[in-house]
């Protein structure tokens, strides 16, 4: 047995440094160039910033609309997360404890909306959206998270919640004379809430993340959202500006660190769940 | 009789309780979900191009030229091929690390923390970061480490095959983090005493994993593959943003290029026909996926 | 009471009109171009100003900029929207695709109050069709070689301009000065227009040597020579420079001349300004070779717009003589009469008289466009494939040429 010991202590001692290399590093590495200058970017990597240049991170709200950039992103991941969770909180209970004709029908059709990737139809909206008058405007971006695969998904999870819901509770708020919604709205969203955190997790994450979107259904530079918005660190013609990529990309990851870093246990909760979507 | 007017008079009213409680969704999902796609077809079967403004009646003619479309058969070839270099390393490296996190080491908490990092963060930074870190020559820093070590790294992101497996590298570090957790639930889940039992029987290491652990796990190796599948179909930035589909085309997958017909050269009737390909085959792998769960959901009672 | 109806009633009969006449003092106008440089909007803005003050009418203009990077797909996507731009500026590279397209209004009537014969006639070819003009080159601005004149000093290389007054200033004797650069300091000597010049911008790398060996990609006479001879062995000049001699930043690396990481590029004077706070001394001169490739965009009128005639008559005055010699020190001039003044050589501040007239005005005047075609969307993405191929060193450049002009002969005939 002791024999083996040096080699287990090697072994997790390589796991951690590959394991560091690979997954800290790279945001290491984003931060430290994030205060450097352009030029120093350049050549062998070093542990730490050179000139520690804090302007780096004045500078990105002058080349782009920076601050407007984090407010649409805020105001699509916000609209898009509270319309998701409410709407499919109300069709999942619906589907799980409403009895109506049609129901297992219509949601099988819902699901199929599971399976569809938004690059499948992304053609087709593109055109629905312009008859609508909504080109280079951020309302695509709220109405997919809400009505797409991920709203989909969200009223999947509810449902197989309110699925183990005992039935007794729901009655004896209807013998109080509670009405649908109101039974709904006062018993069943109180206790559904760590579903609605998860489905509010991830609708979140995807809606801040999302990348194809905002790439079609915007054009002007007003309408980005973070993740167009770091892609377009470049100079007006095209040129990377290393630098300013790294401060505004290192901006924008920030928030969703520090809330990850609140939330582990829940969000990677919630992460697991829909890694087994269906 | 009263009882049964009432009866009826209730569940019409559960009813149409439920037909409003569903209405926003359902009708949000035909609009936004529904139509397109029925349009994806009709628009598959148009010579439409944006940029001229032309919308023509062809029937099946856009599938036609798929056949003789070199790149468009690339492009299947591609996608076949990230798919079957993402998915063994993805599921393979997650089960192993989390057999190692189920051993409850030295650091694993510290491990099941980090490995989450990329998962929240978008691939589109993801990306950027890596883009950089992969430059050729000794430029970037991989090829700089490399170089400590005494190997000269490859031009990464320039030359063809190590484009792609660049960007399976780039996809299955940002994804793992999901994958690893998913199997660390089922391998703290494995009924103890049966482990215990085998050990006592003399099985250790491999053999341990092979007769004892990896059947236990099955079911979940088998679900984790099959959504690992489906989501490698639907690789976008970080192609866009790492290759733009070079060199030579070699990373050019079927999203992205659906994305160029539509986008880049504005032929959104046969951008469409590429899509319905698309959508037939993830449409099949799901159906496989719902079957196999049915299966393995009986085989677990 | 009565009182007050009647006069709330006169009111509201008055709502509509005075709707209209407020619609009639500010006539919106939206411009899409790639810039959002605020100075370069505020001059822009200067000229609607004084359109409407010419026109002795109110314009409310909104400028609505598009990143350059996907500007051909958002603009076109722009265009098909339900509130698409009056006027915007066209890349070259879609000038035929957009005419052919009916995307863009005829500006011939509008053109003639601004002496439209003042514009050089090469300047303005890849913009007209059947005898119509259908956009203006705001900038017709070649392709310069910028170099940093204190790594050539630290090497003890001889300089552009010296072996330009040798009158050696071929693509050869560049060839030579990069390798001693590189083997002299070890750095990089030519970083590729905008690091670009495999990707992205492959013919404004590539272009002026094929042509200043007296080849060409095609001709818009239909004539490809993508594979002659002449063009394969500038090519082949230029991938022994990335290869054989290792003087220009390869493919996938992100060196960069403007941060000090080669001793030379290629960039138009619009890159001048990121060359402000440099501590190396630069210069600039024409490329090797004397085929210059000259970039241009242009500015059109929406032909769907909802008042294209105006948008047109805006459009023509904001490239008439006095706009385009304001612009000039960004965006050089395709007018003539801006072209030859005095004040063209010291309109950009950074930027010596000397270097504008023996680098900028001397490429201008022989200058040749990009070659372009109708088909160039497909063309390009359908191309890029087999340019690829091209970079690696053992690459067989005459056998990918000869791929790459049989689909170049595809879609031109």
């Amino acid at each position: 047995m002791s024999n083996k010991r040096p080699l287990r202590v090697a072994v997790t001692a390589a796991a951690l440094i590959i394991a560091t290399l690979l997954f800290v590093y790279p945001f290491w590495w984003m931060l430290v160039n994030s205060l450097n200058t352009a030029a120093e970017v350049f050549g062998p990597p070093a542990l730490l910033p050179k000139s520690w240049r804090f302007e780096n991170y004045a500078e990105i709200f002058r080349v782009q609309p920076f601050a407007r950039h984090i407010l649409n992103t805020l105001l699509v991941a916000g609209v898009g997360t509270i319309g998701n969770v409410l709407v499919s909180a109300l069709s999942g209970y619906a589907f799980a404890r409403l009895r109506f004709p049609g129901r297992g029908f219509l949601y099988v059709l819902l699901l199929t909306a599971l399976m569809m990737p938004i690059e499948v139809i992304i053609v087709p909206l593109f055109f629905q959206m312009r008859g609508w008058g909504l080109s280079d405007s951020l309302y695509p971006l709220m109405l997919i998270p809400i009505f797409g695969a991920q709203g989909a998904f969200s009223a999947f999870m509810f449902r197989q919640f309110f699925l183990t819901v005992p039935m007794e509770l729901e009655e004896a708020a209807r013998l109080d004379g509670l009405s649908y919604l109101g039974t709904f709205r006062h018993i069943m969203l109180p206790i559904a809430k760590p579903v609605a955190s998860s489905a509010a997790i991830l609708a979140f994450l995807a809606t801040w993340n999302t990348y194809l979107e905002p790439l079609v259904f915007t054009t002007s530079v007003q309408q980005y959202t973070l993740p167009l918005s770091l892609s377009n660190f470049n100079d007006s013609y095209g040129e990377p500006q290393w630098h300013l990529q790294m401060a505004a990309t290192a901006l924008s990851i920030i928030p969703i660190m520090v809330v990850y870093m609140i939330f582990q246990e829940k969000v990677r909760d919630a992460m697991v769940n829909s890694g087994v979507k269906g | 009789m009263k009882h049964s007017l009432t009866a009826r008079r209730n569940a019409a009213m559960e009813a149409m309780a439920g037909y409003a409680f569903i209405l926003p969704q359902v009708l949000g999902f035909i609009l936004i979900v529904l139509v397109p796609l029925i349009n994806v077809f009709v628009f598959s079967l148009h010579n439409r191009n944006m940029l001229f403004g032309t919308n023509i009646f062809i029937g099946l003619d856009n599938y036609a030229r798929l056949l003789t479309d070199g790149l468009f058969v690339q492009s299947l070839k591609n996608t076949l091929v990230f798919s079957l270099l993402l998915v063994p390393i993805n599921v393979i490296a997650a089960l192993l690390m989390a057999l190692y996190l189920g051993e409850a080491g030295f650091g694993s908490r510290y491990i099941r923390a980090i490995i989450f990092l990329p998962v929240v963060t978008s691939g589109v930074a993801w990306a950027i970061v890596w883009k950089y870190l992969l430059q050729g020559g000794t430029a970037g820093p991989v090829n700089w480490f490399l170089a400590q070590l005494g190997i000269a790294g490859p031009n990464w992101l320039n030359e063809k095959g190590w484009a792609m497996l660049s960007v399976v590298f780039n996809r299955v570090l940002k994804n793992l983090g999901t994958n690893v957790l998913i199997f660390y639930g089922a391998v703290m889940n494995m009924p103890g005493e049966v482990v215990e039992a085998a050990r006592i029987d003399g099985a250790h290491g491999f053999s341990m994993f092979r007769w004892i652990k990896a059947p236990l796990l099955m079911p979940t190796i088998l679900m984790v593959t099959i959504v690992t599948v489906i989501g490698s179909m639907r690789v976008f930035d970080t192609i866009k943003l790492m290759t733009d589909g070079g060199p030579e085309g070699s990373t050019m997958v079927m999203v992205y290029y659906v994305y160029h017909k539509a986008f880049r050269t504005f032929e959104t009737g046969y951008a469409a026909a590429i899509a319905t390909v698309l959508f037939a085959i993830v449409l099949t792998l799901t159906i496989a996926q719902w079957v196999l769960r049915k299966r393995v959901t009986h085989y677990e009672q | 009471m009565k009182k007050t109806m009647a006069i709330l009633l006169v009111l509201a009969l008055m709502l509509p009109f005075a709707g209209a006449l407020a619609a009639e003092q500010a006539v919106p106008m939206t411009i899409a171009t790639w810039t959002s440089n605020e100075n370069q909007l505020a001059l822009l803005q200067s000229f609607v100003d004084g359109f409407a003050a010419h026109k002795g009418i109110k314009i409310d203009a909104k400028f609505e900029s598009i990143p350059f990077a996907e500007y051909n797909t958002k603009l076109l996507l722009e265009l098909q929207s339900s509130n698409p731009p009056d006027l915007y500026w066209v890349l070259e590279t879609s000038a035929p695709a957009f005419i052919a397209s009916g995307n863009l209004a005829k500006l011939d009537e509008a053109l003639k109050e601004w002496e439209p014969e003042d514009f050089a006639p090469a300047s303005l070819a890849l913009w007209q069709k059947d005898g119509s003009t259908y956009a203006v080159p705001f900038s017709t601005s070649p392709f310069v070689l910028l170099y940093n004149v204190t790594m050539f000093k630290d090497a003890g290389v001889k300089t552009p301009k010296e072996l330009i007054a040798e009158n050696n200033w071929t693509w050869e004797s560049f060839r030579e000065i990069a390798k001693e650069i590189k083997e002299k300091t070890g750095k990089w000597a030519f970083q590729t227009v905008d690091g670009e010049g495999y990707t992205a911008r492959v013919l404004h790398n590539l272009l002026p040597i094929i042509r200043a060996m007296g080849g060409n990609l095609w001709t818009a006479d239909g004539q490809v020579s993508a594979d002659s001879d002449v063009s394969v062995a500038a090519i082949k000049l230029f991938h022994d420079m990335v290869y054989a001699d290792q003087s220009v930043v390869p493919p996938g690396d992100q060196s960069d001349f403007y941060t000090g990481g080669a001793a030379m590029t290629v960039g138009q004077i619009s890159r001048v300004s990121k060359l402000a706070d440099v501590t190396w001394e630069w210069d600039m001169a024409t490329l090797p070779g004397n085929a210059p490739v000259i970039g241009q965009a242009a500015l059109g009128a929406n032909a769907n717009g909802k008042n294209v005639e105006l948008a047109t008559q805006l459009l023509a005055y904001m490239t008439n003589k006095d706009s385009v010699a304001a612009m000039a020190g960004i965006w050089p001039p395709a007018r003539k009469s801006v072209l030859e003044s005095e004040a063209f050589l010291s309109s950009n501040p950074a930027i010596t008289p000397e270097q504008m007239k023996d680098a900028v005005a001397a490429s201008i005047e022989t200058g040749q466009v990009l070659p372009s075609h109708e088909m160039y969307p497909q063309i390009e993405v359908e191309s890029r494939i087999l340019y690829d191929k091209l970079w690696n060193a053992g690459a067989d450049v005459a056998a990918v040429m000869q791929e790459v002009a049989a689909l170049y002969r595809n879609y031109i005939k």
